[in-house]
């Protein structure tokens, strides 16, 4: 007797356009970080001399990674819903949230309070001193709220269009 | 509906779990955001954020000897490039200074007190950013530790409750510092509210201004961490601020804030004037300079102090705090 076997689909159509949109913008944004800062103060991104401070986004690079982390990561969030649900809009509320919440991490009130509780929560790690010089080191500013939440509501029109688009072309 | 078979609801939720984990440890690995922003603005201004050139120039208020080289160096942020420099003296424009660096071949008497300033001109914008430079005619007195050597320091507390309260020990650890050894301190503390202050003074690091000459500006700089700590406790601080002691007073900076975190970290200071410490002890008399600078004034005995806090409902335990790198410049007139 023939036994049915199920092939794993493949990431294709509209979740695989929403993966591919959100690997490009994260690519742009790591871009940022090896030509316009300075790659010894990000843990994850590599210091490449010939990029190095040749400042190729100007005043935009100094806002474009806090519009792209909740950006892409919604998008590789929406990416995972099945195919045919509403709109994962909740997926930009939660990004926008988490960057959000960093953000204020880094408030000089917050800060030390936070960085404080890390050894206890999360022991001697590589994460907890990460995390440390993340919030001690950086800066909570107006402009990476702003950005941040531009992100996530680009995230979520992006969304919007890919749903409308899908459900023409369903018709 | 037809529902979803299990293993693929197990599959999403574990995809689900890597791109939350992928995504927050790029946020922590991004290092801090938008470095170079100027902070919000928490007095209620509304927070405004000028995409324009910000500039700071380095190093802050420094007092030199008479002869010194001073280098400066212009910190700019938000600039787009190209940017110009220009450089000037208490206003008016040091010629060829158009670098984003300036040298001072030799600070004399006369520029106590000058005020040197920078002018970026970048695409989006220009900005002035200014240091204070102050001269002395005679070397700095420095009284530093970095190894903590037990015999070299003496400690008095003050404990919450004073009776059966919580007590302490310090070594001297050989590694682990920043770098190498530093000075251990163990609180052994009760139950929440408790407290536990202790002022650490260093032998020999004393300073007379009837000998030695009266003081024009005193740097500090400090260093701690917190090494471990039991489970349980609840903080309400730990510091670290370098003091100084006078006529039965205690001095220290009002502009120190040092908490001790598990990573070490400290502060430094340049260039402290009289006006510019906090003292506790004895008031301060209508005769009195508090503190006092002057060649008269009875001697600066030079430490710092460390404070430990638990909470209410906080259980007993212990706390072991590190401290490195202590140094005192004493600058005279």
């Amino acid at each position: 007797m023939a036994r049915a076997v199920r092939i794993p689909e493949p990431l294709h159509g509209a979740p695989a356009r929403l993966f591919a949109l959100g690997c490009l913008a994260l690519g742009v944004g790591v871009l940022v970080y090896l030509t316009d800062r300075d790659p010894s103060r990000a843990a994850l991104v590599p210091a490449i001399a010939a990029l190095s401070q040749s400042h190729l986004f100007g005043a935009v690079g100094l806002w474009l990674p806090s519009f792209v982390h909740p950006f892409a990561f919604s998008l590789f969030t929406a990416a995972l819903q099945p195919a045919r649900r509403p709109p994962a809009y909740w997926a930009c509320a939660l990004w926008w949230a988490i960057n959000v919440a960093f953000e204020i991490g880094q408030a000089p009130s917050v800060s030390a309070g936070v960085a404080d509780l890390l050894p206890r929560v999360l022991g001697p790690t590589w994460l907890a001193a990460a995390l440390s010089d993340y919030l001690l080191r950086g800066t909570c500013t107006v402009a990476d709220l702003v950005a941040t939440t531009a992100g996530a509501a680009a995230a979520a029109a992006v969304l919007r269009f890919t749903h409308l688009r899908e459900a023409r072309d369903a018709r | 509906m037809r529902a979803e078979p299990i293993g693929r609801s197990i599959r999403r939720v574990l995809t689900h779990g890597a791109i939350a984990a992928l995504g927050v440890l790029a946020i922590v690995g991004s290092g801090g955001g938008a470095i170079g922003f100027p902070d919000i603005d928490y007095g209620g201004g509304g927070g405004s954020v000028p995409l324009v050139p910000y500039v700071n120039v380095l190093p802050f208020r420094p007092t030199v000897q008479a002869g010194t080289i001073v280098r400066f160096e212009a910190e700019v942020i938000n600039a787009t490039p190209p940017a110009s420099y220009q450089w000037r003296r208490n206003g008016v424009d040091i010629t060829g200074a158009t670098g984003p660096t300036y040298t001072l071949g030799g600070a004399q008497l006369g520029d106590d007190g000058a005020r040197f300033t920078v002018t970026v001109s970048a695409a989006n914008g220009a900005s002035t950013g200014g240091t204070v430079l102050l001269v002395s005619p005679l070397p700095g007195v420095v009284f530093q530790d970095a190894d903590f050597p037990v015999s070299n320091w003496t400690v008095t507390a003050t404990a919450q409750p004073a009776d059966s309260g919580p007590t302490h020990t310090e070594t001297q650890a050989t590694d682990g510092g920043n770098p190498g050894a530093y000075r251990n301190i163990a609180y052994q503390m009760t139950p929440g509210p408790s407290s536990l202050r202790l002022s650490h003074l260093a032998v020999g690091a004393s300073y007379d201004p009837a000998t030695q000459g009266a003081i024009y500006t005193i740097d500090l700089a400090g260093e701690c961490s917190r090494r471990s700590f039991s489970s349980g406790l609840i903080f309400t601080g730990l510091t670290l601020s370098p003091v100084f002691e006078q006529a039965g007073r205690t001095y220290q900076p009002r502009d120190w804030h040092s908490a001790c975190v598990f990573a070490w970290s400290g502060m430094r200071v340049w260039s402290l004037k009289a006006d510019e410490f906090q003292f506790s002890g004895p008031a301060c008399g209508a005769a009195e300079s508090c503190p006092d600078f002057a060649a008269t004034a009875a001697p600066l005995r030079f430490g710092f102090v460390t404070n430990l806090g638990l909470a209410t409902g906080s259980s007993a335990g212990t706390v072991v705090q590190g401290i490195d790198n202590w140094k005192v410049t004493v600058w005279r007139r």
